[in-house]
């Protein structure tokens, strides 16, 4: 709860420091800002006992709502420190508001992890949102960054609309906008069949504007133009921290919501309920569409984006499959996925700002200009790839094997996954053999020593945390 | 405690090298190869003494899940580490003698290589032996990329998701495993302890071969092969085809033979005909090869077929010809690439109708050819022989027919070797190679071991053979009490 308030402050904080002559130290006080609430919500989930609720029960904290905030923050502390070159004089001209729209949008995507409340969930999404819609347009002289803006937002328009009337149509049946309240009310509709279309729509359609925020097929439509058009390291925050907020969001909604009413579905029809069939459905065609149309892009960015889709098609699978181990996997999945895109998208920023192109030709002979660098990106790719002893690797190997302990009969799903994974080493590939596979050399791109260790020391996570998981293991077992 | 030392020395210097200069990381690189022969030399000494606790060690890795860090060195397992430690130097030694760029990240990665191998060799636990698995790809993967030759692109990425292709169908086949033991552990004894029904046999099976038949490979998933021996650069070749096939092999009597008798007995028929078929095809193949690299690339495919066929043979004898021709074929090969590197590099070709007459400008570069190559033709008191006599022994007693026509290798193995060294050394004098100098000293510390092992191994195979004689037949018993069971 701390949290909330002084990550809300330090938005405000952020917002108004331009005014008072603090331009230069933005970047600064907001890392050391949000790397201090990071210890707070730590210290927090030490000090307290059980669960905390506040705002009428509205905001619950538990170990659920810590961890995943944890993860969060951790995200926005990582994306401030990699994004340090960003924020260097000259680079950009409005610092301190892309600061204090980056933190509010963290605010939203720490109410995500703690929401029980249908009323907050659609708050948090839009808190995470709105800041993304005006970023996505911040660079204001270039087209492509106009048309990403005005793209994502009425589209994310339309998404919220199409949620927000899911919730309507549950309150209508249920009576409640509590979580809770939802899982029990549920059990009484199962008495009376007049409102199970409600329930049905109103599940579905929630579905379908959360789907939207974490860019599963068929609602994917928006973000390759959207991720492209953007600055860079906004692409970076969007498809990193928006997107595990959002399947926080979405995992909390199903599991705490409609899994003891999907149990009774099982129950009584003997079938699996008709949501089930839909998460699987979106999952597959998910997994699908997002490799094989990343197969065919030219450019590193377009490509991150549908690796982007492909990857929340595993992730979907946690959602359909709720269980400590699925959740446990949910949390080392969206970390190490995380981790990875984020240094993808700080190299690919580097590069791109040194010769104003991310098309695969850009990245011909880094290689042997870059050495360093180029092995940072190999080392992002081949976590994305899921290639031992990344930690990329292991966030699949878990999930995976989450999945079979919980239904062996679903090995098919395993194998699309696996095959999902064959095709994506494709076009992860496509950029570590433009690095490494040819004699041409390329021009040396610079890059600051203080960036360059930063760079550094973020991808030996993926290495170190690939060797010894046992550290995000503990922590996602502490969740539930 | 040797086990999981060959591993880690090695990891450690490999990655120290990338930070060295070149000179010095290619100098740390061979003595670390040398002291990891030296270790593994004393692993035969403590294998032979018995104290095996000293060959195995298992630490606590992943606990949650049920994953150890458990490696450990039996009679077969043994024999490939030794494989590993013994041509690891000379691949080295090779690649002194060329200038590549980088040289300093060439050597770790080779050093790398070697210890992802000693990894495969030596798991006892499915996760570490799947993670080492994928680990030794990485590093051949790049040593193809950045020093291959022309058109090395699409060849090493072809490589690449063949193989790929092969490891996440076998993670499927273990994630199934894992999923059916009652504790929840990754520990190959734990999986050889479940009773597995024929169903799910049958599909571990099919996971399990499809990453094993790709790796060794056995026709027809053996396209990648030719291209990528010819294109990698020789030190890569020899990896490849020296040690790594041999991870495909070693996979087969680690996994399959014990885990999932039922198919292997019902399906055996076809890989074997699968094998003879890559035998004779790969042999014409050869024959027909301009390029004598190339046709070293072919007959490998004919040389890995006999092998597959004495895998799913079934018996004793045949699975001793496996262990001991996989090192037998290992140093031989090795060597038949390294003599094509020497004439590559001082003539600057490898075909072979331009070559010719090279005995007379280089005696000495021709002797050790013909000993190399006789082993490679599987002469009496070679090594060669040993293997491929009781791997032919073996799959006889199996079937006479697959036996007879698989026996052809050894005389196409006379009729297309012989021929390449009656184009490349005999004949008339050439004055366009005048200038070829014999074999220098620092080659000749390459040639000399593969001599002596040669000849070593071909005059008292018994030494070896008595290593492995131990776990090959358990190895055997479980197969045939698993499919009596059924």
């Amino acid at each position: 709860m701390n949290a909330l308030i002084a990550t809300s402050v330090l938005g405000l904080f952020a917002m108004i420091s331009e005014i008072i002559g603090l331009k230069k130290w933005i970047w600064l006080i907001s890392t050391i800002g949000i790397a201090g609430i990071l210890g707070l919500t730590v210290y927090e989930a030490i000090a307290m006992n059980g669960t905390q609720e506040v705002f009428y029960g509205m905001i619950k904290q538990n170990n659920f709502s810590s961890v995943f905030s944890g993860l969060l923050l951790s995200i926005t502390l990582l994306w401030f420190l990699l994004a340090k070159d960003h924020y260097r004089e000259g680079n950009h001209a409005n610092p301190s508001d892309q600061s204090a729209l980056i933190i509010f949008a963290t605010v939203g995507g720490l109410i995500l992890t703690s929401y029980t409340n249908l009323t907050m969930l659609f708050l948090g999404i839009e808190i995470v949102s709105i800041p993304m819609f005006i970023l996505a347009g911040s660079d204001k002289k270039n087209i492509l960054s106009n048309e990403s803006s005005l793209k994502y937002f009425i589209m994310g328009a339309f998404a919220s609309g199409i949620m927000l009337f899911g919730i309507a149509l549950l309150y209508g049946a249920t009576g409640s906008f509590d979580l809770e309240g939802i899982s029990n009310g549920l059990m009484m509709v199962s008495q009376n069949p007049s409102m199970f279309f409600l329930v049905l729509i109103g599940i579905t359609f929630l579905m379908m504007g959360l789907a939207f925020k974490v860019s599963a097929a068929p609602f994917h439509f928006w973000v390759p133009d959207v991720y492209e058009g953007a600055p860079t390291v906004i692409t970076a925050f969007m498809s990193t921290f928006v997107k595990t907020a959002a399947f926080v969001a979405f995992f909390k909604l199903f599991v705490f919501g409609f899994y003891s009413f999907g149990m009774y579905w099982i129950q009584f029809f003997k079938t699996e309920p008709v949501w089930s069939m839909q998460l699987l459905f979106l999952s597959a065609i998910t997994i699908l569409v997002g490799n094989i149309v990343a197969v065919s892009q030219t450019n590193l960015k377009r490509t991150l984006a549908y690796s982007g889709i492909a990857q929340a098609g595993y992730i979907l699978l946690t959602i359909l499959l709720p269980s400590p181990e699925t959740l446990t996997a949910l949390f080392i999945y969206t970390a190490s996925y995380s981790i990875s895109t984020l240094v993808a998208f700080t190299a690919l920023y580097h590069v791109q700002k040194a010769k104003n192109d991310y098309s695969f030709d850009a990245f011909r002979g880094l290689g042997k200009s870059n050495p360093g660098l180029a092995v940072v990106l190999t080392l992002a790719m081949l976590s994305l790839g899921g290639i031992p002893p990344t930690l990329g690797f292991f966030a699949k190997f878990y999930l995976f094997k989450s999945i079979l302990a919980f239904n062996g009969s679903l090995i098919w799903i395993i194998l699309l996954a696996i095959l999902g994974s064959l095709i994506s080493l494709y076009y992860y590939f496509k950029v570590i053999i433009s690095m490494f596979g040819g004699d041409e050399t390329s021009t040396k791109v610079e890059i600051n020593l203080s960036d360059r260790i930063i760079l550094y020391a973020v991808a030996s996570l993926i290495i170190i945390l690939g060797l010894i998981p046992s550290i995000l293991l503990e922590l996602g077992a502490m969740i539930i | 405690m040797i086990a999981a030392l060959l591993i880690l020395f090695p990891l450690v210097t490999g990655l120290i090298c990338f930070a060295l200069p070149g000179k010095r990381a290619s100098r740390l690189a061979l003595e670390s190869s040398i002291l990891t022969f030296l270790v593994s030399l004393y692993a035969f000494y403590a294998f032979i003494n018995g104290q095996n606790e000293l060959l195995e060690v298992s630490y606590p890795w992943i606990p949650s899940i049920g994953i150890n860090f458990h490696v450990g060195i039996d009679g077969i397992s043994l024999l490939l580490v030794f494989l590993t430690a013994f041509l690891t130097p000379l691949i080295l030694l090779s690649s002194q003698s060329k200038a590549y760029s980088q040289s300093s990240n060439f050597n770790a990665l080779v050093i790398l290589m070697q210890a992802a191998l000693i990894g495969v060799f030596t798991a006892k636990d499915a996760f570490v032996f799947y993670v080492f698995w994928e680990l030794a790809l990485i590093p051949i993967y790049f040593i193809s990329l950045i020093w291959g030759g022309e058109n090395r692109k699409p060849v090493t990425f072809k490589f690449f998701i063949y193989t790929t292709v092969g490891s996440l169908l076998m993670l499927a086949s273990i994630l199934i495993l894992y999923s059916l033991t009652p504790t929840g552990s990754f520990e190959i004894a734990a999986f050889y302890a479940l009773p597995l029904p024929p169903i799910y046999q049958y599909i571990i099976f099919t996971g399990f071969f499809l990453a094993f038949a790709i790796k060794m490979p056995i026709f027809p998933l053996h396209t990648w092969q030719p291209d990528t021996y010819v294109t990698a650069p020789t030190e890569g070749t020899m990896l490849l085809s020296g040690i790594m096939l041999k991870m495909g092999i070693y996979g087969v009597i680690r996994w399959i033979l014990p885990l999932t008798p039922i198919p292997v007995v019902e399906w055996g028929w076809i890989i074997i005909l699968l094998a003879v078929i890559g035998i004779v095809y790969a042999s014409i193949i050869a024959l027909k090869q301009p390029n004598f690299k190339r046709m070293v690339a072919y007959v490998s495919i004919a040389h890995v077929g006999l092998m597959a066929a004495g895998l799913f043979a079934g018996n004793e004898v045949a699975l001793q010809g496996v262990v001991i021709q996989m090192l037998a074929h290992g140093i031989n090969v090795v060597g038949m690439f390294y003599i094509v590197d020497l004439i590559t590099r001082r003539t600057g070709t490898d075909v072979m109708d331009q070559l010719g007459g090279l005995r007379n400008q280089a005696p000495l570069l021709a002797t050790f050819f013909l000993i190399i190559l006789m082993a490679n033709i599987a002469l009496p008191l070679t090594n060669g022989f040993i293997g491929e006599y009781l791997l032919i022994i073996g799959l006889f007693q199996h079937d006479v027919w697959m036996a007879a026509v698989a026996a052809l290798t050894i005389i196409f193995g006379a009729a297309y070797m012989l021929n390449g060294y009656q184009k490349i050394m005999l004949g008339a004098k050439k004055e366009l190679y005048n200038h070829v100098t014999d074999v220098t000293t620092k080659e000749l510390l390459v040639l000399v071991p593969i001599t002596i092992m040669i000849i070593g191994m071909g005059v008292y195979p018994k030494f070896f053979l008595d290593i492995s004689a131990g776990p090959v037949k358990e190895i055997v018993n479980a197969l045939h009490q698993g499919y009596s069971m059924k």
